[in-house]
């Protein structure tokens, strides 16, 4: 086994795996406010296997972003037990739940956040720089990824000379060009005509029948298809 | 090199006690965690821990090979990265061009007034003298004032330490009114007058200064009748003969001698600006050759001492003690005398440390200030970037990387700040080190050198973490949650960040504060300075320095040259009077001492009397110095016995308290010459003679034909009569040098050219200050206003008039402002001690300066803080809610 600092996360150790990638027991989210505890998510219990693709709905404040955030181990402040790939989240430290982040999970944000002051090669350099990976494994990754999502022609572009739909194939193709097991998504086709919508979706299911477990948050049906489950939730609670 | 070096291995350790052990830590977390990992998915695979963690590791492999390959790995990607980070930095300066070129004037500014005031500061304080060994080097100075000039030794004195003192290696001297002796360059176009210093053999050899071109003197050019030979200065050798080697071994015609010139000095060594600074650049050195007639001249010579090696002052000065009480005993015809044993290095430039140091102060204040601007400034843009620093963070940076990812701009920033600040240190530096008007030793020696681009460097680097680390610190802290949703208005982080922001509004003006009133309080001692009552009227007189070009065959042929050369000088129309004088007040002074006829000698209480010669008559009203009573000097007063003296008032009050000091008679002392019956003709006023920070002592004028000094008085503007002055001299005597003309204004402006310096420099670094301040006030109220324009708004549409809106913005930047200068003043009264030297006829907590200070700062704030708020007072509800 080779560091992840050097080469990205090998892609065999879920399906080693007998365990569900992810399990969720008890979780429960709340803000202190001045009238009290404010709770966003209420006895979250839910499984998720390597390999599946999930659909998280629900109305506005039920609680899926923060649900999103929570699986993605950027919120720790949380009760409950959480479980992935048998780590056990809640005892881990600040700098082991980056790690783990690092290794294993993808994002693709609504809003595409790439960055506007990079081209496209270097939007999708900047996740392999932040894993200490050598320039040249790193070149050769951007190389492979720009040929795979078709996009070689715009690698010197900037964002901004970008359409939306570019701008989300970037988006995912910097998620994922790491080789995470699991890619998070929030809204991802939220700010797409639904052709880009469609294009995207199409590659979510590509990426997912590859091997990648993927996570949606959605308000699309449409969309809620591609996942082979859908997990409703309502006031923080998830629907049986 | 010193400094390049020592901040090489600063920077080198400090980077590799950061990284390594931080990197070596990663490195090895995140092998225990792939184990771990692996020895969980065996564990839940059925195996026991045991042979779980046997195959984990097993299956690892060699952990030591994989941590050094990710050790070799991580080295290189920390200069990938940085390149990296280098580029991206370059890019977002070149996308904000506005921001970029006011961070990097700013820094300019503050980096270049600090690199200007280190290379003076280097050159006058902290570089060592340009002489072999210059620690064993020692200034002697005789701290008891007696015949001859304040502060020197005489000659016999000199000898007797050399040969009686173990301490020293060697002794050597110049001569310290070497510049009374007139040297005339002729034979090489029109006649120049030339500065010629006065050494002895040794004087070369104990400082260790041995000549560029050619030799030191010989023994027998030290010789009564020895051949006369003299050393060029560099600045002479390249200015009069364009730095020809060839000079040495030729002759120059000098006072119609002629001299052979044996060497040239190194430009490392510059005579003058080391030991008299503010004087005219001495051309040329010659050796003081062994006349008996010197020891007449009484305290004569400047003395340097080469110690031996292992021996310290003290040890030196303990020697002296016993040496000179035993010299007294013996020789009772020196009078009182004395040493005082400090290191040169000191003796030159220690009287300008504590100015140098407040200077330096203040140019670090203003690029503190700059610092805290810039902070504001990149923290009002950390809002807009905070979401690139979590997506930055949700992408895998973590904190470390994103704060080395801000330093590096930051530090473009201020590299960029050096480079254009270099340029004005440079031009500053070299205008101080050229000026003639500042009388600071090694000034002239100023310059930006390797140490100043160290310094430089140094400077940028701690001025990038200082504005740098507040904004890199907030901006890291930002989570990938920011990312996910729109971080909202009024977070806790954006009150921090206002906090901070306003903490450091205060503490910009309280630094402005303490700045402007120790500007003040040195603006108002250097014109309390210039209001002093000198006792003569500098304006609209001037003094030529004259040397005839001819020899006298006796003293009347002398006076009769004098009167004629007076008579013609005074018929020239403009010119009200005219005469002449050996000195000038607040140059060199002789001193004598004097005591009543019938008294055995001087008091014991007694002060050195300062003893002028006046060469003509009409000294008093050219001067401008009041008669009080009796008589001006006359044409036969020049001879008379006994001779006729005038005194100034201190001297009357002294000699003859409540008494009428014309008329009477004392003997004036000047051994080993035969003491002089004088009777005072006049009592004058007192006359500043050393300093004008110093109370007139008591002074006595004496008349003898002759003299270096041509005063001249004029009815019309000064410039006007100089051409006919000249050409008067020029046609009276062809060869006579008339080139060296002075106003007597000229002496106050040198006389107080250190003071003028700091105060100016001073002045100029609190302008700068309070530039800043308002420049600080305004970015953050109008960042303040920008960011509450729909809180404006909704005040607005609820009926609050313009005119409380406007109060409520000119409230929040007002109470930053009192607050700042609130501690502001109490930081400049508690910096009291720091002032108290420098300062003059004014206390250093004086009320009228500090509250004209804190008033011209609060007025500033006003106007800076008046824009923002007449923009907020302009905001149109309906377009602020619509926006929102």
């Amino acid at each position: 086994m080779k560091p992840m600092m050097s080469t990205p996360p090998r892609t065999d150790i879920a399906q080693t795996n007998t365990e569900p990638m992810i399990q969720l027991r008890d979780l429960e989210k709340c803000y202190k406010t001045k009238a009290g505890f404010t709770y966003v998510l209420r006895q979250i219990n839910l499984d998720i296997n390597a390999g599946e693709f999930i659909t998280i709905m629900g109305p506005s404040g039920a609680g899926k972003s923060t649900l999103l955030s929570i699986l993605g181990m950027y919120d720790h402040t949380w009760e409950g037990e959480f479980l992935f790939l048998d780590h056990p989240v809640r005892r881990l430290g600040a700098k082991e739940r980056a790690l783990l982040n690092k290794h294993y999970v993808g994002f693709v944000f609504q809003q595409f956040h790439l960055l506007d002051d990079l081209t496209v090669a270097e939007n999708l350099d900047i996740p392999l720089s932040y894993r200490d990976i050598r320039k040249s494994e790193r070149e050769a990754l951007v190389a492979d990824v720009l040929d795979r999502f078709n996009i070689v022609g715009k690698k010197d572009l900037y964002p901004s000379q970008l359409s939306g739909g570019q701008q989300q194939l970037v988006a995912v193709a910097r998620a994922i060009i790491a080789k995470p097991k699991l890619l998070l998504a929030d809204e991802p086709t939220g700010n797409l005509h639904t052709d880009q919508g469609r294009e995207i979706m199409e590659l979510f299911k590509k990426l997912n029948q590859e091997g990648t477990t993927i996570i949606q948050v959605t308000h699309s049906e449409t969309n809620a298809t591609y996942g082979q489950r859908i997990v409703r939730l309502k006031d923080g609670w998830m629907e049986k | 090199m010193f400094f390049m070096k020592k901040l090489s291995s600063i920077l080198h350790r400090l980077r590799s006690l950061g990284q390594r052990r931080t990197a070596k830590q990663e490195i090895d977390e995140e092998l225990r965690f792939h184990i771990e990992q692996r020895t969980a998915e065996n564990i839940a695979a059925g195996m026991t821990p045991e042979d779980a963690a046997r195959e984990a590791r097993k299956r690892f492999g060699n952990v030591q090979s994989v941590r050094e390959e990710c050790r070799e790995t991580r080295g290189a990607g920390f200069g990938e990265a940085t390149l990296q980070d280098i580029r991206f930095g370059l890019r977002m300066l070149r996308k904000n061009p506005g921001f970029t070129a006011v961070a990097v004037l700013t820094l300019a500014l503050g980096i270049g007034a600090n690199t200007a005031i280190f290379s003076l500061l280097n050159a006058i304080l902290l570089r060592p003298l340009p002489l072999r060994e210059p620690e064993r080097l020692v200034w002697i100075s005789n701290p008891i004032p007696g015949y001859g000039l304040p502060g020197l030794t005489r000659r016999s004195n000199l000898l007797d330490w050399r040969e009686l003192t173990h301490s020293f290696e060697s002794l050597g001297a110049y001569i310290g009114f070497a510049d009374r002796i007139s040297y005339t360059l002729t034979g090489r176009g029109e006649p120049k007058r030339l500065e010629g210093a006065l050494v002895t053999g040794s004087f070369l050899a104990t400082l260790g200064a041995a000549p560029g071109l050619g030799r030191g003197f010989l023994a027998e050019e030290c010789q009564r009748n020895g051949p006369l030979a003299i050393i060029l200065t560099d600045r002479f050798w390249r200015g009069q003969f364009q730095a020809d080697a060839g000079i040495v071994g030729k002759y120059l015609t000098i006072n119609n001698k002629s001299w052979t010139v044996v060497g040239v000095l190194p430009p490392s060594f510059d005579f003058s600006s080391t030991f008299i600074p503010g004087a005219r650049s001495v051309d040329f050195l010659c050796p003081l050759r062994d006349v008996p007639g010197y020891e007449n001249w009484g305290n004569m010579m400047a003395v340097v001492g080469r110690l031996k090696s292992g021996v310290t002052v003290a040890a030196a000065q303990a020697e002296l003690d016993v040496l000179n009480a035993q010299l007294q005993k013996a020789h009772p015809e020196r009078g009182m005398f004395g040493s005082q044993v400090m290191a040169l290095r000191e003796r030159i430039g220690g009287s300008f440390r504590r100015q140098f140091l407040v200077l330096a102060g203040a140019a670090a204040t203003v690029l503190l200030i700059a610092c805290a601007n810039l902070s504001n400034l990149l923290l009002a843009r950390a809002v807009a970037r905070r979401k690139e620093m979590a997506v930055r963070v949700a992408l895998g940076a973590d904190r470390r990387r994103l704060i080395r990812q801000l330093l590096i701009e930051s530090l473009l920033l201020s590299g960029l700040g050096a480079l254009l600040g270099l340029p004005v240190a440079y031009l500053a530096t070299n205008a101080f080190a050229q000026s003639q008007a500042f009388s600071i030793p090694l000034l002239q020696s100023a310059r930006v050198d390797l140490p100043a681009l160290s310094f430089t460097l140094l400077v940028a680097v701690a001025a990038a973490l200082i504005f740098g680390m507040a904004p890199a610190l907030q901006l890291s802290q930002a989570t990938p949650e920011e990312g996910l949703r729109d971080a909202g208005r009024g977070t806790s982080s954006g009150r921090s960040r206002l906090r901070l922001r306003r903490g450091l509004i205060v503490s910009e003006v309280a630094m402005t504060c303490a700045l402007l009133i120790a500007a003040g309080l040195l603006m108002r001692s250097f014109s309390r300075l210039l209001e002093v009552h000198l006792g003569f009227r500098p304006a609209q007189a001037a003094a030529w320095r004259i040397a005839p070009n001819r020899a006298f065959a006796n003293h009347q042929e002398e006076s009769a040259f004098y009167r004629e050369l007076l008579d013609r000088v005074r018929a020239l129309p403009g010119v009200e009077s005219a005469t002449l004088g050996a000195t000038l007040p607040l140059e060199l002074n002789d001193i004598v001492r004097v005591h009543l006829v019938g008294a055995p000698s001087p008091p014991a209480n007694m002060p050195g009397i300062f003893l002028r010669e006046v060469g003509g008559i009409d000294y008093f009203k050219t001067m401008g110095i009041p008669l009080r009573s009796g008589r001006d000097f006359g044409s036969h007063d020049a001879g008379s016995s006994p001779k006729a003296i005038v005194v100034n008032e201190s001297l009357a009050r002294t000699m003859w308290p409540g008494r009428d000091a014309v008329g009477q008679a004392l003997v004036l002392e000047a051994p080993p010459d035969p003491p002089v019956d004088c009777r005072v003709i006049a009592v004058v006023g007192d006359v500043r003679q050393s300093a004008l920070e110093q109370a007139a002592g008591p002074e006595m004028y004496m008349m003898d034909w002759g003299g270096r000094e041509l005063i001249v008085r004029t009815s019309q503007a000064l410039q006007a009569t100089v051409p006919a002055v000249r050409a008067a001299l020029r046609e009276f005597n062809p060869g006579m040098a008339t080139d060296e003309f002075k106003p007597l204004e000229q002496i106050i402006d040198r006389v107080t050219s250190p003071r003028r310096l700091v105060a100016r420099l001073l002045a100029l670094f609190s302008t700068l200050a309070l530039l800043l301040a308002a420049v600080g006030i305004y970015g953050v109220l109008a960042g303040s206003v920008n960011q509450r324009t729909h809180e404006i708004g909704i005040r607005l549409a609820l009926g609050s008039t313009r005119g409380a809106v406007m109060r409520l913005v000119l409230k929040e930047g007002m109470s930053l402002a009192f607050v700042g200068c609130f501690i502001g003043v109490l930081g400049a009264l508690a910096l009291n001690r720091a002032m108290q030297g420098l300062l003059f006829g004014v206390s250093p907590s004086d009320p009228l300066t500090i509250g004209l200070s804190a008033l011209l700062l609060l007025g500033v704030a006003t106007v800076a803080c008046w824009l923002p708020a007449r923009r907020a007072a302009r905001v149109d509800p309906m377009v602020a809610l619509r926006h929102e």
